[in-house]
């Protein structure tokens, strides 16, 4: 019953008509930056974050998701309609979108596509309202030591996906947890790091430090290439398509497993932190072209191969959302900008944030569902107009999207110390780009950083014995899983070609089961007994197959 | 090893950046009676930093490699990024600008700058390009003013 009152206040606070309307602006500035290759999701998402500082905390936050799902499925239209994805979580959605569409059904490619959208965001919202609870519950176990173990998991889990880069990943995330130690500390307000400068006594604050890092630096890499950057992003004739509706929810609807299996997918990745539709996407269609009877279609223009990928990357946030609204912990840079705008509300998600804020938190997933309807409603109304927009030449998108920061950037605490942080981080961020280093881990390093300190302080003045960080069954749990990201660059580059490789996927669930164990109870030794009978299966399967090692991925995916 | 590659710069660079901060953290004041100090943290993070920027430059160190094709000169590197450099140029003269010109005026000078720096240099570019810096910083200056109620810095210039 308090659910159901938490969903209706919810319901109603979004509801609102100017709030609405707020929403289809966001949803429509996703669709449009999502349809401009180079102009990723989370650049519209942090830009769209000063317009927000007015509004309440509800409001704020149901615009924020209005532009992350309007860019979520903007960047098919691109893909599909011409073969260059507007965002890299749609990268999938062309192998098979494109080749449709050129094959004369644009209209019934952007259909699939926009209709697995939603179908997929549905499937994720469903499994936001129902886990997130859970999981805050689960989180209210957690002592310290197991709070800074899991940002340790966290970060860790970023930098691995750096693959051949794991030391740059790894040195960007330290990076980004100095960074977020510059200026006052949390516990005894003594400054830190200030270099004898008064304006680094309060630290850099979050907005600048993000719009520079990611924002700033990215469109000074759209623009790098003088030639290109005169272009229109999108080239080719203008178009006349109008989005094949009923066909395409038919066509969903035939090939409903592959919806749910990918949706699946996608929750998951979206679970993991740092993993965010760029891999969602990719893996969702491997899966899609294995379990398919007949794989040798997969990239000439097969629904499974538009519905596979765009169902499992809108499926993204609704698991990214999930690890946000219980734990904290923000699922990816997205979350992380959203986790931001929460704090500057001074509300800080825990596992008691959806027991303290309920509303707050059930508007979260209410504009969610919310924002999905609006997408699809605006995808069929104005579909040409979003497309016209790709036509501008990015110079000119990136002079005034520069300017933007600028202002949005002073807006938060109208100090012009901030435009410097935005110009020092720009640069730095820039550089990073240049020379192979991530930048998300160190984004999660400076969102995180005051947790990680303010936890691992708590742990040591409570009791200094550092074996509780091990003895303890949460913290040994995320600390097992943080070994294994570390170990997953080299796990992917030796799977070809050294046996132990065989071992490492079994090994996960082996290891787990150790803290699962270790945390009493009926249910948790039982899922540690399910973990070591799915190792040992793998193992034996691997045993039968005489450890044969697995061939080649396919290429396209590899390039991907 | 021919010649330093950028992984090996970065890595003494990131060595003695670590090196800086760690000497900074002797300095930072101590709180009576608390248990753990303020120092604790930012030292473990620097140690961390420093140990990774050491296996990076060994790493860096074992990897160099001669780099195909004509070794990168300054003047082709500042060619390769001018337009970026072009950029950093004129955001920062906005910045440095902006006590004086104010948001809007210096705002929509950067734009226009900006676009004339890196865009097409005709004369339907160039009042493209004046159309585009005052509508877009205009229109975001009077959302901001009026429909925010957040005061964007003015400069001196501007009649208040």
């Amino acid at each position: 019953m308090e659910v159901l009152n938490n969903a209706l206040a919810a319901f109603a606070a979004v509801g609102e008509p100017y709030t609405l309307l707020l929403m289809a602006v966001g949803v429509a500035a996703g669709l449009i930056a999502g349809a401009i290759p180079g102009f990723t999701i989370t650049m519209a998402v942090i830009l769209t974050l000063p317009f927000t500082f007015g509004m309440d905390a509800v409001r704020g936050i149901a615009v924020m998701i209005g532009v992350f799902v309007g860019g979520l499925s903007g960047g098919l239209m691109s893909g599909i309609l011409t073969g260059i994805p507007g965002t890299p979580s749609s990268v999938a959605t062309t192998f098979d979108g494109f080749p449709m569409a050129r094959g004369g059904k644009p209209g019934l490619a952007l259909g699939i596509g926009v209709w697995s959208s939603f179908f997929g965001g549905m499937v994720s919202a469903v499994f936001l309202m129902v886990l997130a609870p859970q999981l805050a519950k689960i989180g209210l176990e957690f002592g310290p030591w197991d709070y800074f173990s899991l940002v340790l998991f966290a970060l860790t889990i970023v930098a691995s996906l750096a693959g051949e880069n794991l030391i740059k990943g790894i040195i960007a995330g330290v990076a980004g947890l100095l960074i977020a130690s510059v200026g006052e500390d949390e516990v005894s307000g003594l400054a830190r790091f200030t270099f004898g400068v008064d304006s680094l006594k309060q630290g850099f604050d979050f907005l600048p430090v993000l719009v520079g890092l990611f924002a700033f630096s990215q469109l000074l890499t759209d623009v790098r290439d003088p030639e290109k950057a005169k272009r229109p992003m999108v080239a080719g004739d203008a178009i006349r398509i109008s989005i094949e509706h009923l066909a395409a929810i038919k066509t969903i609807a035939v090939r409903w497993t592959t919806l749910l299996r990918s949706s699946l997918i996608g929750v998951f990745v979206g679970i993991l932190p740092g993993a965010g539709g760029t891999i969602a996407n990719i893996l969702a269609y491997d899966q899609a072209k294995k379990a398919s009877k007949t794989p040798e279609k997969f990239g000439t223009g097969v629904p499974e191969g538009i519905i596979a990928p765009e169902s499992s990357n809108n499926a993204v946030e609704g698991g990214a959302l999930i690890t946000m609204m219980a734990l904290g912990i923000p699922g990816d840079i997205v979350t992380a900008v959203m986790l931001g705008a929460l704090l500057i509300h001074n509300i800080a998600p825990s596992p008691t944030f959806i027991l303290t804020e309920p509303v707050l938190a059930y508007s979260i997933m209410v504009s969610f569902f919310i924002s999905l309807f609006i997408m699809v409603a605006l995808q069929a109304l104005c579909l040409r107009v979003f497309v016209q927009v790709t036509r501008v030449p990015m110079y000119r998108v990136a002079a005034v999207i520069l300017a933007y920061c600028a202002i949005g950037v002073f807006a938060l605490n109208n100090i012009v110390f901030d435009l410097w942080t935005l110009f020092w981080f720009g640069l730095l961020g820039y550089a990073m780009r240049r020379y192979g280093y991530p930048l998300a881990p160190m984004i999660l390093g400076v969102v995180l950083g005051d947790n990680a300190e303010i936890n691992l302080i708590r742990a040591l003045a409570s009791d200094d014995n550092l074996w509780l960080f091990v003895t303890r069954p949460w913290s040994l749990f995320f600390l097992t899983i943080a070994c294994f990201s570390i170990m997953f660059p080299w796990y992917q580059k030796k799977r070809t070609t050294q046996k132990w490789t065989l071992c490492f996927v079994p090994g996960i669930p082996l290891a787990l089961s150790i803290p699962m164990f270790m945390m009493g109870g009926w249910v948790r030794p039982g899922v540690a007994v399910v973990l070591i009978a799915l190792g040992g299966l793998m193992l034996w399967r691997r045993h039968r197959n005489d450890w044969v090692l697995p061939t080649e991925v396919a290429p396209e995916l590899r390039e991907s | 090893m021919s010649r330093l590659s950028p992984d090996i710069i970065i890595s003494l660079l990131l060595m003695t950046l670590s090196a800086v901060f760690f000497v900074e953290t002797f300095g930072m004041q101590k709180v009576h009676l608390a248990i753990i100090g303020a120092k604790l943290w930012p030292r473990l993070v620097v140690i961390v930093l420093f140990f990774l920027s050491t296996l990076y430059f060994i790493q860096s160190i074992r990897a160099t490699r001669p780099p195909p094709g004509a070794p990168l000169t300054l003047k082709g590197w500042i060619i390769d990024n001018r337009n970026v450099i072009g950029c950093f140029a004129t955001y920062a003269l906005f910045l440095l600008t902006l006590p004086y010109l104010g948001m809007l005026l210096g705002g929509s000078l950067f734009v226009f700058a900006t676009l004339t720096l890196i865009g097409r240099r005709d004369l339907r570019s160039h009042l493209i390009h004046a159309v585009v810096a005052v509508v877009t910083i205009g229109g975001m200056w009077a959302m901001f003013r009026f429909g925010l109620g957040v005061i964007l810095p003015e400069g001196e210039i501007l009649p208040r």
